[in-house]
This record gives C-alpha cells, sequence and structure tokens, in this order.
C-alpha cells in the first residue's frame, strides 16, 4: 500500500522513535551502510533482535530481507548453497529431494511452526546463545560458511565458524552462504530427543566396513558434542559391530554429555546413550528401515504452507 | 552516507482489518507492541514475546504469525487480520460452528489465536495434511481442554466451507 493513500489514513505519533531501519537491496549497499554506521546492528529475520531474548537493539538497524542474493538456494552435484538469510519455510519447501535428510530432519525442530517464515538459517548459526540443532545439523553436514566484507570473501568451516571461543565474525563481516557439500553418505540421521537434545549423524559404509562416520550432539548450550577422536577409531571398523564396541562408543558419548557445561538430566544421558548404540547397531543392517524415524526421504510437508516469507 | 539507494524506514503502513494506517516506528518495535499500544486492539495478549505460546497470533496476508516476534518494518504494506475484524466474515463463521459441533472447549484466551489458525491453514487450501494439522494446532500453547478435538474441528471447518462453496456453485 502507498504510504500516501487517498483512503483515510490514521496517523499516529510515536514519541519513542529513534533509530532508522535500513532495507539495504545489494550487498555493496549492505557493506556501505556497515561502514558508515559500525554501531549498527544486522537482523536476517529478526526473530532473535526483537524477542526480548537479546539486547534491545540501539541505534540504527540494518534488515537483510530485501537483498536477493542472500534469499537464493542453489544446487549442483557436490553441493547445495543456502543464502544466509532464506527462511526456514522457504528451504523446507525445496523438499526431501533436494535437501540432505538431516537437514530437512534437523528444520522443523529450529524454530516453532509458526515463525518458518520468518526464521532464517544463516540468523540462527550467527546468534552465538541460539544455534543449537542448526549447528550440531550443520557440522554433521561438514558445511561451510560464506563470510564477505568488501571487496574480500573466506569460506570457513562449521566447526571453525563456531569454535569454542565463539563466532569466526569479524567487523564488517558478514555471512553471506552455507554450503552443504552432498557427500555420498548412505545413512544420515535427525533426531530430536528433547528440548536441549538432539542428534544428528551421518555415516558411509563400503564393502562391509565404514568408510566415514560423523556423530554430532546439540545441546541446549551454544556448544556441541563431537568427539572426532572417536570418529577416527570408528573409521575402518567391520559392520556390524559387536555388542560390547557398540557399547563402549556409547558410553564414550555419554560421559561427554555428563559435562557440567551441558544442562542434561539422567533422563537425556541415557537417551543419548542408547540413541547412539541405536545408530550404531542400524548401521550394521542391511535394510536401514532400523534407523530412527528421520532417516532418508523423508515426507516433509511440515510447514509448506504454515509460515510467511515476509 | 554512501547507501544512500534506500532510504531509512522510519513510517510504516500496513492495513489493519481492512482499514489503511500509517505510523512511526523504531527498530525495538514489534506489531504486538504496534496493535497493543497504538490501536488498543483487545485480542493481543502479551504471552511468552518469543513466538512460541501463539497467544498472539495474528494473520498478515492469510499466514498464522505471531505479532510478538513480527518486526514493525516487516508489515509494511501488508494485509494484517486480527480476531476482531476476522470476526465479520462468513469464514469465521464456518469455523464457529465447526467449533460448535466438534465440541471444542477452547477457552477466551486462546480461543482467538486456535481461530486464526484454523483460518490461516483452510485459506491456504480445503485438503490440508495431517501432519500441517498436527503441527498447526499445536502451535497454541494453552492449559484448556481445546487441545485434543483442535485437529477434528480443523476437517470439520473445512467441511462446511466446502459444502458452502459448493452450494453457493449450484
Amino acid at each position: 500500500m502507498p504510504a500516501s493513500d487517498d483512503r483515510t489514513v490514521k496517523r499516529t505519533g510515536n514519541e519513542r522513535a529513534s533509530g532508522p531501519i535500513y532495507t539495504p537491496e545489494t550487498l555493496n549497499e549492505l557493506f556501505g551502510l556497515m561502514r558508515s554506521m559500525p554501531e549498527a546492528r544486522i537482523a536476517a529475520g529478526g526473530t532473535y533482535l526483537l524477542s526480548g531474548a537479546g539486547d534491545p537493539p540501539a541505534g540504527p538497524l540494518l534488515s537483510l530481507h530485501r537483498i536477493e542474493e542472500l534469499r537464493r538456494m542453489s544446487r549442483t552435484d557436490r553441493h547445495l548453497d543456502i543464502g544466509a538469510a532464506t527462511s526456514i519455510r522457504a528451504i523446507t519447501r525445496a523438499g526431501p529431494k533436494m535437501l540432505p535428510s538431516i537437514l530437512s530432519g534437523c528444520l522443523p525442530a529450529i524454530c516453532p511452526f509458526t515463525l518458518r517464515g520468518l526464521a532464517t538459517l544463516g540468523g540462527n548459526i550467527c546468534i552465538w546463545e541460539v544455534s543449537r540443532t542448526g549447528t550440531a545439523a550443520l557440522n554433521a553436514l561438514g558445511a561451510l560458511v560464506e563470510i564477505r566484507r568488501p571487496g574480500k570473501g573466506r569460506w570457513v568451516p562449521m566447526p571453525r565458524f563456531r569454535s569454542a571461543g565463539g563466532l569466526s565474525l569479524e567487523r564488517e563481516e558478514v555471512v553471506t552462504r552455507i554450503r552443504i557439500p552432498l557427500e555420498p553418505h548412505d545413512v544420515g540421521v535427525f533426531e530430536s530427543l528433547g528440548p536441549n537434545l538432539s542428534f544428528c549423524a551421518a555415516a558411509r559404509r563400503e564393502k562391509g566396513n565404514i568408510d566415514d562416520i560423523r556423530i554430532v550432539l546439540g545441546t541446549g548450550t551454544p556448544w556441541i558434542i563431537r568427539d572426532r577422536e572417536l570418529e577416527a577409531e570408528l573409521i575402518g571398523r567391520k559392520l556390524p559391530m559387536g555388542p560390547r564396541e557398540i557399547e563402549t562408543t556409547a558410553n564414550r558419548i555419554a560421559t561427554m554429555a555428563q559435562s557440567d557445561r551441558f544442562p542434561f538430566n539422567p533422563l537425556d544421558i541415557y537417551r543419548a546413550r542408547s540413541v547412539t548404540a541405536h545408530f550404531l547397531r542400524a548401521l550394521g543392517e542391511p535394510s536401514t528401515r532400523f534407523l530412527p524415524r528421520t532417516y532418508g526421504k523423508r515426507k516433509n510437508s511440515l510447514a509448506r504452507r504454515g509460515g510467511l516469507d515476509l | 552516507m554512501s547507501g544512500s539507494e534506500s532510504p531509512p524506514i522510519s513510517r510504516v503502513s500496513f492495513t489493519l482489518n481492512g482499514e489503511p494506517v500509517e505510523l512511526d516506528i523504531e527498530p525495538t518495535r514489534t506489531v504486538l507492541e504496534l496493535l497493543r499500544t497504538h490501536f488498543e486492539v483487545p485480542s493481543m495478549r502479551r504471552g511468552c514475546c518469543a513466538g512460541v505460546c501463539g497467544a498472539c497470533i495474528i494473520l498478515i496476508e492469510d499466514r498464522a504469525l505471531p505479532a510478538c516476534i513480527v518486526p514493525a518494518y516487516r508489515a509494511n504494506g501488508r494485509r494484517i487480520t486480527t480476531i476482531e475484524g476476522f470476526r465479520h466474515t462468513r469464514e469465521y463463521r464456518d469455523i464457529r460452528r465447526a467449533f460448535h459441533e466438534v465440541g471444542v472447549q477452547a477457552c477466551s484466551y486462546c480461543e482467538p489465536a486456535r481461530m486464526l489458525i484454523v483460518q490461516s491453514i483452510l485459506s491456504a487450501g480445503l485438503t490440508p495434511r495431517s501432519e500441517e494439522v498436527q503441527q498447526a494446532v499445536d502451535a497454541v500453547k494453552c492449559a484448556c481442554f481445546a487441545g485434543p478435538a483442535m485437529a477434528e474441528a480443523v476437517w470439520e471447518a473445512a467441511g462446511i466451507r466446502n459444502r458452502r462453496l459448493h452450494a453457493r456453485k449450484r
């Protein structure tokens, strides 16, 4: 609707109105605004900044929702590129044939049904306190994050982007794309095990052995649980794994989950142990039908119509 | 400033229940705050303010969204409908009848949100998938007894609306 409508327009003053909102349409325009206003905050979907969970944004706000380049999705034989400001709903609508099963399984767990038209994957991983399921799934998928600044760009692997020290994002930099390699993993699982716990695992089997495996647990904290040494030990093991091997591996995951840094209760730790054991047992089965329910081509009609790409 | 192509937004205009409105905003404002403070919409309840409880659900272009999480500037140029505006439509009467026939006993706190959610499902199509229905119904967190019958009410409302539309064609 045009601002100067001929019909009766109700005008309401707002005495608190202060910080301007900028909606750049190109990345160059965004970088120009970031340079001229270093104090400005960036909002992709705006759901965190305005939810009352974060610090109230003082000063100018730069909204990314009109930058077409950040809302694109593309897929080649080797990888899937997702623009940082693509909404969860838009990603979900791409469908399970285009998305890796771990990603299509984790999207409904990232935010409530009604928020999927607003919330974005890029925003989810850029907020240190919030990203839980998104980070875990992207770690299991071996995703890369494209970070750009004027005239420069770099790709950062997900574990380095969100390491123990915080986000690998400097001033004047913005996350523009997330690249998910479409490696030939023949098993991919995402399982939400409660409000604070999610299980993501991907594996490739070859000639009865484990050729590659990644097991990542999302926690209710900014950190994830992933043991690369354990993964390296599992690579090359013959399938099916013996009960003792499975128990030892599951116990190692459970021991990591028992750390004080994670808000897990005994039931969560039991779930982490049992889902890991279940996954490892199912890897040895010729059929993958025993895997947790989000495996494979999931009928993902979730939120196809339930949200709005504003 | 180098980025002078897009001037900053300082005013926002949208249609609220069919009436065009325009007002100043600031970045921290959400649609919920606007509707409560400037338009005093009675059904706008402040719940979790995190988009989880569903108490403040409104329709933006026929999609159900929690008003507490939608930034005001994202509603610019859109059509917003609250239960006050929706109450005068035939679609409302279909859903009302379905609630009555199925026996949905929603409390006054969550009923507006539940009705708007049903409307958003049915506006997307009269044959919704059961998975979608269940997810949408679960979007409202309330301790009243409406929950279990809600999915059935969605199907019932779809049937009522279908019959009405077919009767009109004949």
